[in-house]
């Protein structure tokens, strides 16, 4: 046995998931870039904001097909892996899953005439057809995380012997992590492409100097992230704020808090150490952790020891992705923070090198903090796959040898994203504007 | 009474027709694609390109529809049917990914990603053809309850119930059925008549191959699916099903033969909605035959009402939505010219 089977439905899942998650914050994103963009041609007249348009709508149709087909394979791979979940849980959190349905089935039409309809309809239905992809993206987004945040906050139903035997469909749906969840996915979606897409052409200018295309690429998706991303940080703490009453472990956990404390200081970076149930060189700021968790600096915070070991989720992983997760937002934000003081003292960012340098160097951390924000939120709910209903364990297909199914989809999705990635460099720089 | 189970298995059928008759037709092009010349193949891609992510969504619908309204048969289909899924993810993730390649890499490369989108698109329709006629075959094994701790021999709940002769029949059945929808669709698009000629050539082969196989699945399952063959052959509705049928696709031939195009798509499609709405009404009341029926596999009320609710609120955004898609893409049907 090269890996147990529990092993490998979670590896498969979470590669699954990693993967399409980018693909499909690309799908919410960047109709948002093109629609300022081409907007701004609209207004302006002005042909190199169509080029931008277009140039983004064609990396985006990569982009888009191959979030679809992932997805789709998403939809059937929660039966496949997890069928006893799927069973409970299907009809409970139906209402987000039926909704997100008709949410992507809108994206996709008019996906399919802003890519292909540039010359058929006229050129203000042509921007209002990209409205539309623009708010079905995010709704259909925001429904899936509704879904998810039931598995956090599992709301809405009554239980005898293991058995539903009510339920209310939309008390799952709005359950008490909804809010601070899609809040914070949705911002993400807008903070890592914005940043993405704002490093991506900052190379293309620093290649090109004088390009007013990726000049006014950078202005649009810089903005775009820089102002989300202060609110983003704010959603942040409310979603901290949540698990601190809601999943007090998990909140441990993602903070090294071993032990219960009153005014529990706050760690940033460290090193859970199992063994001797501590956090190893961890930056400490006195009484923070309570104050943040619990808006009061002398509050309690539980420790991980005060829970049970076979409820506890892997420490290590939770901790150190959490760290990634708000460092990433801090970085953007100081990135945020100083192009806004350049703009302010009217610097031309074109001539600044360094700045430019600056933003290839901050164009990945929105997508990692996307993806370890993922592996709290995922990670942190373990052992359980709904939070003190039902374990993962118990959740899993009888079907043996699970391992060949999840190599199998880790092959085609690195050869994919190779691809993708070789594409998109190639669209990017090809004629350069 | 009210009985919404009911209504939601009915959505989830047009939902299937619908997709067999969009998605299904798109798949069709990938098969064609796999020998296609220059031109052809230029025709195919530039009919699907805005149309087949959309058409695909209505997969996504049904398996949520499944999932939601019908969770027991959802929990089964995923567990026994495990491979054959698995191998149709695998064919709609590698002929989605291959055919948006081919249009953005460069001509060099076309050839490789022409080939990868053609597998593709044979072996997701094939392996669901597969899936469908497993849940029809009566050989899905009861599972136990509960499942943890059961013990499960490999081969008789996760192979044999579906390495059978019937269920790859129908396999073959979906994939003749989507290339003769999409080679009658094309040969209207043609733009000359040297490609309408070679499109109507293949709608004749695939025709051919559709009626033969067609037989030798209603042969097939007699063992392989006898509740389904039984119902085919002796109930009352069975006379009128089988001259529906055979109506359809003699006009398919007829059409082809003295070039009434239009025609011959039409009679395809009815050609189509006459085997899956027989197929469906000879394993009623069960989706999955002898174990899981509409009634007893069906979630509460309390889910199903506000998801037919909700079907019918998207679908007043949805139809036009649609009609705009194809109207913009000049897909509706062309007239006899």
């Amino acid at each position: 046995m090269i890996m147990s089977d529990i092993l490998a439905a979670r590896s498969q899942m979470a590669m699954s998931l990693g993967f399409h998650i980018i693909f499909a914050v690309m799908g919410i994103g960047m109709p948002l870039l093109m629609m300022i963009a081409e907007g701004l041609y609209l207004k302006t007249q002005n042909r190199v904001y169509l080029d931008l348009a277009k140039r983004w709508a064609q990396g985006t149709a990569i982009m888009f097909a191959v979030g679809a087909v992932s997805g789709t394979a998403l939809s059937f791979e929660l039966g496949l892996l997890w069928p006893t979940f799927m069973k409970f849980a299907g009809p409970i959190i139906g209402m987000p899953f039926s909704l997100e349905g008709f949410a992507f089935f809108l994206e996709a039409i008019f996906l399919g005439i802003y890519f292909y309809g540039w010359d058929r309809i006229s050129p203000r239905a042509h921007w209002l057809t990209g409205i539309v992809v623009f708010i079905s993206g995010t709704l259909s987004g925001i429904f899936v995380v509704c879904a998810n945040a039931w598995m956090n906050a599992p709301a809405g139903f009554t239980l005898a012997d293991g058995v539903v035997t009510q339920f209310d469909p939309f008390k799952a749906m709005w359950n008490p992590a909804s809010f601070s969840q899609t809040l914070h996915m949705t911002l993400a979606a807008y903070v890592s492409v914005g940043f993405a897409a704002a490093g991506i052409h900052a190379l293309g200018l620093l290649k090109s100097p004088g390009s007013q295309l990726h000049q006014k690429a950078i202005q649009i998706a810089f903005w775009v992230g820089a102002i989300t991303i202060p609110i983003q940080l704010f959603s942040g703490h409310l979603s901290a704020e949540h698990v601190a009453e809601y999943q007090p472990l998990k909140l441990a956990a993602m903070e090294g808090q071993w032990h219960t404390q009153a005014g529990a200081p706050l760690r940033i970076l460290g090193w859970p150490n199992e063994p001797q149930e501590r956090t190893d060189y961890a930056i400490e700021i006195p009484n923070m952790l309570s104050f943040l968790a619990y808006e009061n600096f002398d509050a309690t915070v539980q420790g991980i020891t005060s829970f049970p070991q076979e409820d506890r989720p892997p420490i290590w992983p939770l901790h150190i992705s959490f760290q990634i997760m708000v460092l990433s937002g801090l970085a953007m934000l100081g990135v945020a923070c100083l192009g806004a003081f350049l703009t302010w003292r009217k610097k031309s960012w074109s001539s600044l090198k360094w700045f430019l340098k600056l933003l290839v160097l901050a164009s990945p951390l929105g997508f990692i903090a996307l993806e370890t924000g993922w592996v709290v939120t995922e990670v942190g709910r373990q052992p359980w796959v709904i939070w003190h209903v039902m374990r993962t364990a118990e959740a899993i297909t009888p079907m043996p040898h699970l391992v060949v199914p999840f190599l199998l989809f880790s092959t085609l999705y690195l050869l994919l994203g190779v691809v993708v990635i070789y594409l998109l460099k190639k669209r990017v720089f090809h004629v350069d504007a | 009474m009210w009985m919404p189970e009911y209504y939601l298995a009915a959505i989830m059928l047009l939902a299937l027709c619908v997709y067999m008759l969009t998605a299904g037709a798109d798949f069709g092009g990938g098969i064609l694609d796999l020998v296609a010349t220059r031109k052809q193949r230029a025709l195919i891609a530039d009919q699907l390109a805005p149309i087949w992510e959309a058409n695909h969504v209505w997969l996504i619908l049904i398996i949520v529809l499944l999932f939601v309204c019908f969770p027991p048969v959802f929990e089964t289909m995923s567990i026994v049917l495990h491979i054959p899924i698995t191998l149709v993810l695998v064919g709609i993730v590698l002929r989605g990914s291959a055919f948006v390649f081919r249009t953005h890499d460069s001509e060099s490369t076309k050839q490789r990603w022409s080939l990868i989108f053609a597998i593709g698109s044979i072996l997701a329709p094939f392996m669901l053809g597969v899936t469908l006629g497993t849940l029809s075959s009566g050989r899905i094994p009861v599972l136990p309850s509960p499942l943890e701790g059961a013990g499960f021999e490999f081969a008789a709940y996760f192979i044999h119930p579906w390495l059978q002769v019937f269920p790859f029949l129908i396999g073959f059945l979906t994939l003749w059925l989507c290339a003769l929808l999409s080679s009658l669709y094309l040969l209207q698009r043609a733009p000359d008549p040297e490609l309408n000629q070679a499109f109507r050539f293949r709608a004749f082969i695939f025709a051919v191959l559709t009626g033969l196989t067609a037989f030798g699945a209603l042969w097939a399952a007699q063992t392989g699916a006898p509740g389904v063959h039984e119902a085919l052959l002796h109930q009352t509705w069975s006379l009128e099903f089988q001259i529906a049928t055979g109506l359809a696709a003699l006009t398919v031939f007829g059409a082809l033969w003295f070039g009434y195009d239009r025609t011959a798509q039409i009679a395809g499609m009815i050609q189509v909605i006459c085997m899956m709405g027989g197929w469906a009404l000879a394993q009623f009341p069960y989706l999955i035959v002898d174990t899981h029926s509409i009634l007893d596999s069906a979630a509460s009320h309390a889910i199903l009402n506000p998801v037919l609710a909700a079907l019918g609120l998207g679908s007043i955004a949805l139809v036009p939505s649609f009609m705009w898609l194809y109207w913009v893409f000049g897909h509706g049907l062309k007239t006899d010219s």
